[in-house]
């Protein structure tokens, strides 16, 4: 295909979020002011016309674009959604919540939308270079938005921290790509694939030390034990509104990128990567559960809570990785990260609203003293957020974490689901504690009337119940772009 | 004969001049260094037929961003600290250390079974301009090149942002 049309059909979605961030970009460098709803309509609209995009070319058959740069499949188009729906939430929080902290700068949004367009190309990527590229424009991104609240001094000391140990580990990442081609001499991941194919077994060394320097980039960048220690303190410090987007696209994109390079090429040597593999994701899944457990500030708990799930996650990946086409669930690891992304987003909504009268974030777990009765709707709809990430039934996240244990143990994976499993039961403590705080203790809760936040928690709760109780189509849908990948 | 025995001349100035980067105390004497590590790895660029990467390093690397790097620390006015007792390092240095010895290690061993392969042939005008501007313009990296451009931009756009006087 001619790179005109490449342009035109397959990267709509990247080269619109990459154009709108253009424009809003030199339209915040000339309306001073900034006129808050133009800008933040002008990127709302972008990102959710970027979505409709994806999803009317969800059902086309998988192309290759750009010479093999990017991969036009249901395994992208899945991810994808995840990514723009947790941009569509952070960007429906942000508005409110970025005036209530006092940052009015049209910047933010532009920012917002290049992070979305680097994540969307790391979820379609097919080069190992193309990822990369595509993750720096994210990452450079996000460093940013999360110092953007410049008189915050814990702000700027946790994004410095982000940027310094970010950097590192990109550098890392990159390292294990130019080892990765030194080895085999493409960074094309089919390539990779097709090499690791011809080898039978006998693998070189310098592509073993070069996947396990990926294992450290890629671990990093999802949040993994022992590559986590950024976490805690980056989502305590940056902007709710960023750490939601940090929550929700970071994380789904990170992943969808991780996934397609273990299932899609490394597991052609699925032997010497899944033990690497399921001690990060053993360990992930036990240190973010009983680190959660002790946390009193909301955020804080929330950011070892993504570090739990990010564990869950990497089961689901070892599970696939080491069972392969014969997998009973493939779709377990997409499903869970849409359904992830959706129950964040809308505890984000909720916390986002938490702010003191000098903007400040009052995220202490006493501040949701007695919010059930004054704020039932609200309450309600983060209880319903809660269930749904301790994984109880009827939300999705019970659907999908029923389908992430079940496909750890048909593939074999009985370890690891019995070391999830002890920690979802304490995940159950920590994610119930917060209800307890809104519905049996009194107290004077104040909450931002956020109008399109709310919206944001309904949205997404809708949602949550929706395909907790009919998870049938979507999981098909998360099957299918999990199998495109396997080829 | 002569070209591997420069280039693995080469190649030894880069890792010394890479070693005194990190172990200088002065951040001037580091930069330095750096300087030095860039240009040798010029010269094993040349030496590789990638004249274009050669010249380009010469020009940015150790033109335009070493320049950039003296600037800043002569602006930061770092004083250098005072001398430490011979043979003491911190317990954070010995786990560089380790860590870099252990990537070492993994390097050299997976190195192992590919220096004894012979050199494939160079394609057809491999490392000219025109090559390279084929690769980057029309065919296979269009679209790396062109994100990072918007890599570029982002990393502005982040720059002005957290630097401005008043935003």
């Amino acid at each position: 295909m001619s790179p005109v049309t490449d342009w035109m059909l397959l990267s709509a979605p990247l080269l619109l979020l990459a154009a709108m961030g253009v424009v809003l970009m030199v339209l915040s460098a000339v309306m001073r002011p900034m006129p808050r709803t133009l800008f933040w309509g002008l990127a709302c609209g972008t990102v959710a016309l970027s979505l409709g995009l994806v999803a009317r070319s969800a059902g086309e058959p998988a192309s290759d674009a750009f010479a093999g740069m990017l991969r036009v499949d249901a395994y992208g188009h899945f991810f994808a959604c995840a990514v723009l729906l947790g941009g569509l939430f952070a960007l429906l929080i942000s508005d409110g919540y970025m005036d209530r902290i006092g940052v009015r700068v049209g910047e933010f949004y532009s920012l917002v939308l290049f992070a979305l367009c680097g994540m969307l190309g790391m979820v379609y990527s097919s080069d190992l270079m193309m990822t990369f590229i595509a993750l720096e424009v994210m990452s450079i991104a996000v460093y940013t938005l999360c110092a953007i609240k410049r008189a915050d001094e814990r702000a700027v000391e946790s994004a410095f921290k982000y940027f310094i140990l970010g950097a590192f580990s990109s550098g890392i990442l990159l390292y294990g790509v130019a080892m990765v081609y030194g080895a085999t001499g493409t960074t094309s991941l089919t390539g990779i694939a097709h090499f690791l194919a011809a080898s039978h077994g006998d693998v070189p060394r310098l592509l073993l030390l070069g996947g396990a320097l990926l294992l450290v980039g890629f671990g990093f960048k999802v949040a993994s034990v022992p590559f986590h220690m950024w976490a805690p303190d980056v989502y305590q410090g940056a902007p709710t509104a960023v750490t939601a987007l940090m929550a929700t696209g970071v994380k789904a994109a990170s992943f969808a990128a991780f996934g397609r390079v273990v299932i899609g090429t490394f597991s052609e040597d699925a032997s010497h990567w899944a033990g690497g593999l399921w001690w990060m994701a053993a360990l992930t899944m036990l240190v973010g559960n009983v680190g959660a457990l002790v946390q009193d500030d909301l955020k804080r708990m929330f950011a070892y809570s993504s570090i739990a799930h990010a564990g869950y996650l990497l089961m689901a990946l070892s599970s696939v990785t080491t069972a392969g086409d014969t997998h009973p669930a493939l779709g377990s690891l997409a499903f869970y990260m849409l359904a992830y992304t959706l129950m964040n987003a809308g505890a984000f909504a909720v916390l986002s609203q938490m702010t003191d009268e000098h903007g400040a974030d009052a995220t202490h777990i006493d501040r949701l003293s007695g919010l059930g009765k004054k704020h039932p709707m609200v309450a309600l709809g983060l209880s319903i957020c809660l269930i749904s990430l301790a994984g109880l039934p009827p939300t999705m996240g019970f659907v999908g974490k029923f389908y992430l244990f079940s496909a750890a143990v048909g593939a074999g994976q009985l370890g690891l689901a019995v070391v999830g499993a002890v920690g979802a039961a304490a995940g159950v403590y920590y994610y119930l504690r917060p209800m307890i705080y809104m519905y049996m203790r009194d107290g004077e809760p104040e909450l931002a009337s956020d109008g399109r936040a709310r919206v944001a928690l309904a949205i997404t709760t809708a949602l949550l119940l929706a395909f907790g109780l009919m998870p049938g189509s979507v999981l098909e849908w998360a099957d299918a772009s999990v199998r495109s990948v396997l080829g | 004969m002569s070209e591997s025995v420069l280039f693995y001349l080469f190649s030894f100035l880069a890792v010394l001049a890479g070693l005194s980067v990190v172990m200088q105390r002065s951040p001037i004497a580091s930069a330095l260094s750096l300087v030095v590590c860039f240009f040798a790895l010029a010269a094993d660029y040349a030496l590789l037929d990638a004249h274009f990467v050669a010249v380009v390093q010469v020009l940015v690397y150790a033109g335009a961003i070493m320049v950039l790097f003296i600037f800043v620390i002569m602006l930061l006015n770092i004083r250098e600290p005072g001398p430490t007792p011979f043979g003491l390092i911190s317990r954070r240095g010995l786990l560089g250390i380790g860590v870099a010895a252990l990537l070492g290690v993994g390097l050299i061993a997976g190195l192992d079974g590919l220096v004894h392969r012979p050199a494939p042939e160079l394609p057809e005008g491999y490392g000219t301009i025109h090559n390279i501007g084929e690769q980057l313009f029309s065919d296979r990296y269009l679209l790396p090149f062109e994100a990072v451009s918007l890599l570029l931009t982002v990393g502005m756009i982040g720059a002005v942002v957290l630097a401005k006087r008043e935003v």
